[in-house]
């Protein structure tokens, strides 16, 4: 992958919460074209994954990015690792790129600008993109469940990252070395 | 595996001012949102005076608010000047017709540096 490309490559981040899911459009890791939540409250899954289906048919991505549940450190409930894996697979189908990011390669993206939690991983992505600033809540209290608006930073954050390794890993992607519709962990 | 344009990017702009669609609507002096969510889903191309209102409210020209629109018809213009250059060629010469030709080539070629498309970034 060249610079241009690398640099106008359009990525569909999602990450999927139990009460719908957060997602980040990229055009290069310097633009972010959209960003925002999906609620969804009945059929979960199914609804989900439509929705999905509408974002990926308007922004057409190259790769949609997902995080890595079946990782080790990975504490997603059953439903949303099973989500993640039907969206690899509406991927598959799409005939776009699906790749899976562990958590922990989110958290070492984020490391060196200081930020070892999701909520300093937040304030870091709202320093880069002040327009996020609208949808940062509130810090988390030890006994509030997590406001849904994180998961737009979630879904920022793996996008992100899927940037960086492509970048420090300068290897060839897939489409240049395997069959279309394969998937690889990033 | 260079990704096209999209469309248009208003959607973008919009939610980089935290506007909402209702506040777009009336900015554009629509009568409600409607209008403004089939500008940003491609469903409906705006009019010349509301690309001119979107240009005034994002302060983006309008090539890079319809950046795939506008790649889109400056390839399909250069492809036309080509044939056209190639039909001009075929005349009997003369300095009118040399210089035709070469301010066509200079479009073909992407038009002199400073009126050349700057891409859309987020810089």
């Amino acid at each position: 992958m060249n610079e241009t490309q690398y640099r106008q490559l359009r990525v569909l981040a999602i990450d999927p919460h139990p009460r719908g899911f957060g997602y980040a459009v990229f055009e290069g890791p310097l633009c972010l074209v959209d960003w925002g939540t999906k609620d969804v409250r009945q059929d979960k899954e199914r609804v989900a994954l439509e929705r999905i289906g509408e974002l990926v048919r308007r922004y057409l991505p190259t790769v949609i990015v997902v995080e890595d549940c079946a990782h080790g450190k990975s504490r997603r409930n059953a439903r949303v690792r099973q989500l993640a894996q039907r969206i690899l697979a509406v991927a598959r189908e799409s005939a776009v790129e699906g790749r899976a990011v562990p958590r922990a390669a989110v958290y070492r993206t984020f490391a060196g600008a200081g930020a070892g939690t999701k909520y300093g991983i937040a304030t870091t992505l709202v320093r880069a993109f002040p327009e996020l600033m609208v949808r940062l809540p509130p810090k988390r209290k030890p006994w509030q469940t997590e406001d849904s608006r994180m998961s737009i930073f979630d879904a920022v954050a793996l996008g992100l990252t899927y940037f960086r390794r492509q970048r420090r890993s300068g290897r060839p992607r897939f489409q240049d070395t395997l069959p279309r519709n394969t998937i690889r962990r990033a | 595996m260079q990704n096209d344009k999209l469309d248009n990017y208003l959607r973008t702009y919009r939610k980089k001012l935290g506007l909402t669609q209702r506040e777009v609507s009336f900015l554009l002096g629509c009568y409600g949102p409607a209008k403004v969510s089939r500008y940003e889903r491609t469903g409906r191309i705006p009019d010349l005076k509301t690309i001119f209102a979107y240009e005034a409210i994002f302060q983006k020209p309008a090539r890079e608010l319809f950046a795939g629109i506008y790649d889109r018809a400056e390839r399909e213009t250069r492809r036309r000047v080509r044939q056209l250059v190639s039909r001009l060629r075929k005349r009997l010469e003369s300095p009118a017709l040399a210089r035709k030709i070469a301010s066509l080539r200079e479009v073909a070629e992407g038009g002199p540096e400073d009126l050349r498309y700057e891409p859309f970034t987020n810089q």
